[in-house]
């Protein structure tokens, strides 16, 4: 019989404990599992996850053990409610608390998220930046997330007049 | 390994898994001074430890006038054990980490460096104007994957993406994305783009087609004086096909009108006091229109469109002589896109609805992109045409003609 814990390396070589249930809402650990049936129980390598990342990772998962896979969510839902599943307000209060934290914390759970392949938590920090996208300028999305204006003046040009044939054509 | 942490400036490689024997390889890489002064910006080495820190010595001490950049990335031939879904997205997400590097003088990477690496180190030019150091990284959304940020991006409206579009290069091609914009479609106009699919299967040109611009021309289509949001196809010859799409059910509210003609009369008479369909007086005479435009019961905040497909004019004048309606287009024929649309044989005779002229489709198809742009340069009012409208439309009255079609089409089956 299976063990009801896993054990798993993060990249900054920390073996940390978790239970079977949680590793298997992120698909890559569970297609690792199923790899692996029948070999030695080894920790499983996990080189692009920090093990406080994975520990964010893990406190999700607890919270969220219970709630139904979303494949069954989408199937419940008419078309019409399924457009609606992707507005981007975050309804779970436990979920604001979650996503309140530093943008590095968070995009490093969102790429955990994406590595380990846990849809939900994935679909939570998707929302939670396109928030932090939105009704901003330029300038302060920029400055929010460090990113650097690269484009040229050139290229702005071209946009612009790109746009002003969308105006027209409009 | 290295890693970007914010505030974090200091290089460093971890070459952890590299060994006395994978340093044999052939060292062709040298300080960035010797590539800028020749005529190879571009070199493809084997990873070597000494050279590679040689570089980013050297590269620590480059500044202006040089200005080069220096960048360091895994290549995709690694051979781990299990699939690691984040190396193909940290190749994508390369150009991205390229920029910061230039502007940085960081490096980004996730993973150690093996033998069996590709390191490929690029000395790119300046950029005509002078770049200094960028501010400290606030996270690594530079970094972030591109189909990380296409999910992230999905939950943007039209107007928040066009702002995206100006905030750096990769953004500006993300927002122009067509996987992007098709998915947008998809979510917005569920019945039309099974429509397009059909047609992109049947004709060869198809693929080419512009989602984005498909979106933009429904969302910011001010023809409806009402809500703006409606998309009437008359005097549009590039797309008479989608017009042509709905000629099979051109007939339909003649067969509703036949099994009851109450029924009938009813509807026109509510069509004629209260549809919010503007009336283009240089119809085409004949010309059968399909209309989309936001559903009825909300306050156009959100994206919860139905297909409405007004019969001809002609059609119109000469069943209903005389009528209000004959110079009017506003009998419809609603194709609901509730559970149930799918289901709908009429739904079924839509989208598979035979190819039109190809004369037709090359129109269509030729037709100019749109690209996004913000107006970080222009004035405020040039997001009019992007904002959809808030004024709220009479939704009772019009939920009970709906309520009417709906069963309408109920018949029909």
């Amino acid at each position: 019989m299976a063990s009801e814990s896993i054990s798993v390396t993060t990249s900054d070589d920390q073996t940390i404990q978790l239970s079977r249930k949680h590793a298997q809402m992120s698909q890559t650990i569970n297609s690792m599992l199923e790899d692996s049936v029948g070999a030695d129980q080894e920790a499983i390598p996990l080189p692009n996850v920090s093990s406080e990342v994975l520990k964010k990772v893990i406190d999700w998962c607890t919270h969220h053990e219970n709630d139904p896979a979303p494949v069954e969510k989408v199937k419940k839902l008419n078309k019409k409610r399924e457009y609606k599943a992707k507005n981007s307000t975050i309804s779970d209060e436990w979920d604001k608390n979650f996503v309140n934290a530093e943008l590095r914390v968070i995009v490093d759970i969102l790429l955990a998220a994406n590595y380990l392949d846990v849809k939900g938590l994935f679909e939570l920090m998707c929302k939670h930046i396109a928030n932090e996208l939105k009704g901003k300028t330029p300038d302060q999305i920029r400055e929010r997330f460090g990113i650097q204006d690269d484009l040229t003046e050139e290229d702005k040009a071209a946009m612009r007049k790109a746009w002003g044939a969308t105006k027209n054509d409009s | 390994m290295i890693k970007c942490r914010p505030g974090d400036d200091k290089l460093g490689l971890d070459l952890r898994g590299s060994s006395k024997e994978e340093n044999d390889v052939p060292v062709r890489c040298g300080p960035p001074s010797k590539y800028l002064e020749g005529l190879r910006p571009y070199k493809r080495i084997k990873p070597c430890q000494f050279c590679v820190e040689a570089i980013l010595k050297d590269f620590k001490n480059v500044g202006p006038p040089w200005e080069g950049a220096i960048a360091i990335r895994k290549g995709l031939n690694h051979t781990e054990r299990f699939a690691d879904p984040t190396v193909n997205s940290v190749s994508l997400a390369t150009r991205a980490n390229l920029q910061a590097e230039k502007l940085t003088g960081r490096l980004i990477h996730p993973h150690p460096l093996k033998h069996t690496d590709e390191v490929i180190i690029t000395i790119e030019q300046a950029m005509p104007r002078r770049v200094g150091l960028a501010k400290p990284c606030n996270g690594h959304f530079d970094q972030l994957p591109q189909k990380v940020l296409l999910q992230i991006f999905r939950y943007l409206k039209a107007k928040d993406l066009a702002t995206c579009s100006s905030v750096s290069k990769m953004f500006y091609h993300m927002s122009n994305s067509i996987e992007l914009w098709e998915s947008l479609y998809r979510l917005a106009y569920t019945s039309t783009y099974t429509l397009f699919c059909n047609l992109a299967k049947k004709n060869p040109r198809a693929p080419s087609k512009d989602w984005k611009m498909e979106f933009l021309r429904k969302y910011t289509d001010k023809k409806c004086e009402e809500c703006g949001l409606s998309y009437n196809l008359y005097n549009r010859s590039s797309h008479v096909h989608k017009s042509s799409a709905v000629k099979r059910i051109e007939d339909s509210p003649r067969l509703i009108e036949a099994r009851n003609p109450r029924k009938r009369i009813k509807s026109q008479s509510k069509a004629t006091t209260i549809s919010p369909i503007s009336t283009p007086t240089t119809s085409i005479p004949g010309s059968p229109a399909f209309d989309l435009r936001r559903s009825y019961d909300s306050d156009c905040s959100s994206l919860d469109f139905h297909a409405i497909a007004p019969i001809s004019p002609v059609s119109a004048a000469d069943s209903h002589q005389g009528s209000p309606l004959s110079d009017r287009t506003c009998e419809e024929f609603s194709v609901f896109e509730d559970s149930s649309c799918t289901d709908n044989p009429l739904w079924h005779q839509i989208s598979q609805y035979d190819v039109p002229q190809t004369t037709e489709l090359e129109d269509y198809f030729n037709n100019d992109t749109i690209t996004m742009g913000y107006n970080s340069w222009g004035k405020e009012d040039d997001w009019m045409d992007m904002t959809p409208c808030k004024q709220k439309l009479p939704s009772a009255q019009f939920s009970e003609i709906d309520r009417f079609f709906a069963s309408s089409i109920t018949e029909l089956q």
